[in-house]
């Protein structure tokens, strides 16, 4: 039916330089881009592209309530602002937002164990978040091509 | 003024400044040209120039237009007349005579009209008897008036008796105050102030009136002070006609490694529950360094039908747990431990454990000392107390290191994991049995993934789809733990996002015996240029090669040999619309355990629809309308009904309208919000919106940003 293994053609360079506050995303990032053999530069101006992550931000919404006017479900969130740029500091690919959303049901009860499935949902968001960022960085040299008169 | 010259706050001044006047040799500035347009021109070196006839008088963006001008050397003194025009950047003020003394800036200029369009479009207008010029950028308006409405529209004005204009402190100040609306005086104040500039004011926000059968009239005047640019605070009376005056306050402050917020409602003496009754909550965030931080998050009501008595909003009346909590944090780059300590206060409800203190150490390192594996530790130590005598209490401390030998190419990874989880109690307090135990439990998994892709076109698009197979092994011996208490441990939610995770419990106070598979099967359809998702599409179950064994105290074990089936299907499939939907399905008892349908449709700002449907067995089945939609020009309607059918009630609704006349809008919301079981609240709020004038308050427009998703204020993306 057509389908593949997904080749080595991937992500288009060879170096990137991570302009991202440490967190726990970031650093699965560059586990990532180690593990798919690019380098990581230090500095700016010494790589092929500069991946911006922007504002990771954690949300926590009522999503529902009981007909006794309780919290039955949560819904969570997490958001990043990816941009990617070449080293002469043109687009590669546009600021956008990342999303991911969690729905969980909640008990007032059951606040603590509410409160530890919510820090691994968090956990499976950013996850999730990395892979959709991968997925977008491949395109990050299309993009630019594209654009180009 | 050359004091304030280095202070950032006066770039502010160009916008709305009413200074129209070349000021060449009046300050420090260096002279600029001036250019004289006219018919006639004459005049004395040194002595004088007298224009007359379609004179203009121009230095860059300023300029001064009269039928005839004379201007005076020795004593440096303007003289126009008839139809003076004075524009400067994007402020026109008209009048009859002007007389102003350059280097002083002093004069008048009379009757005066004035324009002005800010740099977003913000319009005001007005007019005075006189204007009297006090100094370089400072102004004096007698018997004037004010309005955002356009010339021809009087829908409202201000009136004031004597203004104050000073453009160096950007401040108003304003004498004998009356706002007509509609040719109704509505507003009367001997004396205001307000600034001048365009962010953020301190003075009165625009206040609201409501009625709700717990609190009876309802009249809100915040007032907003602007303390610093970093910081602020809102002071709000609120009057109840059943229940008194309540004072809210709020103060925020952001700072370089720090910020926080303290809220404070107090209400003397309650009327009706014949008490005095308060809020308080203290949130604070510090970034010490690199590596130290902490929080600290405190809050705490006067009793337990606070909420429920005098909370507005769904973020309070749902409320029944109150923490109290801090925290101190230490990041070492590929470790970190943090200690907490925290309480709650519970609100009709029974009390919960209290952690004093908490302290967790996790670590992970890749590939440490060039191995190809990646290690990871968790570790907890808790002393868990509770004010009952039937709950336990004591110490309980784990340790959880584990290794894992990741493999990946691009199209496939395995990573099998090996970790030993070990956990001792230590109690002096246990209904359910043991006061110490130990527990150890080797923990085995395989995580493994493919991903193939093929392209698609579909309708004149073209993707890119992925099909991602995914298998999930996890095998953990029995332990009994059936007389170990329950701390803080829970069953999660089946998703197909815990269907990946170790332990189907929140918590570890128990950990499953485990010999089980998870399958799933993720597609994605990704745009083809810019990777966007389009459409997500997984399936997952897993299957279980061993019957369950453990479980929480008075849950019944397992007896199907796989889990519900669950289904997930997301994605923004045109620029409009957005879907979700989720099903969890039982197949051996044919029966829906949990099923969402979402739709969401945004059409440009005030164009959005939602509907949402969703279900879970034995607790939630509703559905939730909400909308905001331009119902004729100048009208919005605003609505959210959310019905829950398993309760036969509403759980919430809401319905209203926005009226944008321009220069003004009003707002118009009745509420109905279910409160416990057999009480809800109805209430009904108005509000009145003078553009450029007043500023919105938190309510109702809090209320309408989470009920109606997607929401926003009428005028804010349809400017005059």
């Amino acid at each position: 039916c057509g389908f593949k293994l997904r080749g080595q053609v991937e992500l288009p360079f060879a170096s990137a330089y991570i302009d991202a506050p440490s967190n726990s995303l970031t650093e699965q990032l560059k586990r990532s881009l180690r593990a798919s053999n690019k380098t990581l530069a230090t500095k700016r101006e010494e790589a092929e592209v500069t991946i911006k992550l922007t504002n990771p931000t954690r949300g926590k919404s009522i999503l529902s309530l009981s007909g006794a006017g309780r919290v039955a479900e949560y819904r969570l969130e997490y958001k990043v602002t990816l941009s990617a740029l070449d080293a002469e500091g043109n687009e590669l690919l546009p600021e956008s937002e990342i999303m991911m959303v969690r729905d969980f049901t909640y008990s007032d009860a059951q606040i603590l164990a509410k409160e530890n499935e919510e820090g691994t949902l968090f956990q499976n968001m950013e996850q999730d978040a990395l892979r959709t960022i991968l997925i977008r960085l491949r395109f990050a040299k299309a993009g630019g091509v594209a654009k180009a008169p | 003024c050359g004091v304030h010259a280095a202070e950032p706050g006066l770039i502010l001044k160009t916008t709305k400044s009413l200074l129209p006047v070349p000021r060449g040799q009046a300050g420090s500035q260096e002279p600029l040209p001036v250019f004289i347009d006219a018919e006639r021109i004459s005049g004395v070196e040194d002595q004088y120039v007298e224009a007359e006839g379609k004179v203009v008088l121009r230095r860059r963006d300023e300029s001064l237009a009269a039928d005839w001008m004379r201007y005076n050397q020795p004593d440096d003194q303007l003289h126009a007349k008839g139809n003076v025009v004075l524009t400067r950047a994007r402020t026109r003020v008209e009048g009859n005579e002007l007389q102003l003394q350059l280097a002083t800036h002093l004069g008048e200029l009379r009757p005066m009209r004035f324009e002005s369009q800010g740099e977003k479009g913000q319009y005001s207008r007005g007019d005075a008897a006189v204007l009297r010029f006090e100094g370089e950028d400072l102004y004096q308006l007698s018997t004037a008036t004010y309005t955002s409405c356009p010339v021809g529209n009087e829908d409202w004005v201000l009136r004031t008796e004597d203004l104050k204009l000073d453009y160096i402190e950007s401040v108003g100040t304003a004498r004998n105050v009356r706002v007509e609306y509609l040719g109704t005086p509505i507003l009367y104040t001997p004396w205001m102030d307000f600034a001048l500039d365009d962010k953020r004011k301190t003075g009165f926000l625009t206040p609201s009136f409501g009625t709700s059968d717990k609190r009876g009239f309802e009249f809100a005047a915040p007032w907003y002070w602007n303390i610093a640019p970093n910081r602020d605070a809102t002071i709000t009376p609120h009057y109840m006609s059943k229940r008194g005056l309540q004072l809210g306050t709020e103060y925020r402050y952001l700072q370089r490694g720090y910020n926080g917020e303290i809220n404070l409602d107090y209400l003397a003496n309650d009327e009706v529950a014949e008490r005095d009754r308060f809020f308080g909550r203290i949130r604070h965030s510090q970034q010490f360094n690199s590596r130290w931080s902490g929080n600290l998050n405190i809050s705490r009501v006067s009793d337990d039908s606070y909420f429920t008595d005098l909370g507005g909003s769904v973020n309070q009346t749902s409320q029944v747990n109150l923490v109290q909590e801090g925290s101190l944090t230490y990041n070492g780059g590929w470790w970190n431990a943090t200690g907490r300590a925290q309480t709650f206060q519970t609100l009709n409800t029974a009390p919960l454990f209290h952690r004093l203190p908490q302290i967790t150490l996790n670590a992970a390192r890749q590939q440490p000392g060039g191995y190809p594996v990646d290690v990871s530790f968790n570790g907890e130590y808790v002393r868990f107390t509770h004010s009952l005598n039937s709950h336990a209490e004591g110490d309980r401390a784990y340790a959880y290191p584990s290794v894992s030998l990741p493999f990946q190419t691009s199209y496939a990874y395995v990573t099998p994991k090996l970790g030993l989880h070990l956990t001792r109690y230590e109690l002096e307090r246990n209904p359910s049995g043991e006061l110490e135990r130990t527990r150890s439990l080797p923990i085995f998994s395989l995580d493994a993934g493919l991903q193939l892709e093929r392209d698609w076109d579909f309708a004149g698009n073209s993707f890119i789809q992925t099909l991602e197979p995914r298998l999930y092994y996890v095998r953990i011996p029995y332990r009994n733990q059936s007389r170990l208490p329950v701390f803080d441990t829970g069953l999660r939610d089946a998703s197909l996002y815990t269907l990946f995770s170790e332990n189907q419990f929140a918590g570890i106070d128990r950990i499953n015996d485990a010999d089980q598979v998870t399958l799933a099967l993720t597609s994605r359809f990704l745009d083809n240029q810019s990777g966007i998702e389009r459409l997500q599409v997984t399936v997952g179950q897993r299957y279980y090669f061993s019957d369950q064994r453990v479980v929480l105290p008075g849950m019944t074990p397992r007896s199907a040999d796989s889990s519900d089936i669950l289904a997930v299907v997301s994605g923004q499939l045109t620029k409009q619309l957005r879907i979700a939907s989720g099903l969890q399905y039982n197949a051996d008892k044919d029966e829906t355990t949990r099923f969402n349908l979402g739709a969401f449709y945004r059409d440009g700002p005030g164009r959005v629809l939602n509907a949402d449907y969703r279900f879970t067995q034995g607790s939630i089945d509703q559905i939730d309308l909400s909308g905001q939609w331009p119902l004729a020009p100048k009208w919005y309607g605003l609505g959210r009904m959310n019905y829950s059918f398993r309760d036969d009630r509403i759980v919430e609704a809401l319905a209203g309208f926005e009226y944008n006349a321009g220069c003004w809008s009003v707002r118009g919301l009745m509420q109905r919000l279910a409160l416990t079981q057999t009480e809800a609240s109805n209430a009904f709020f108005i509000q009145l919106e003078l553009r450029e004038l007043t500023k919105l308050g938190p309510n109702p427009l809090e209320l309408l940003k989470r009920s109606i998703p997607g929401y926003a204020k009428s005028d804010e993306f349809n400017l005059p």
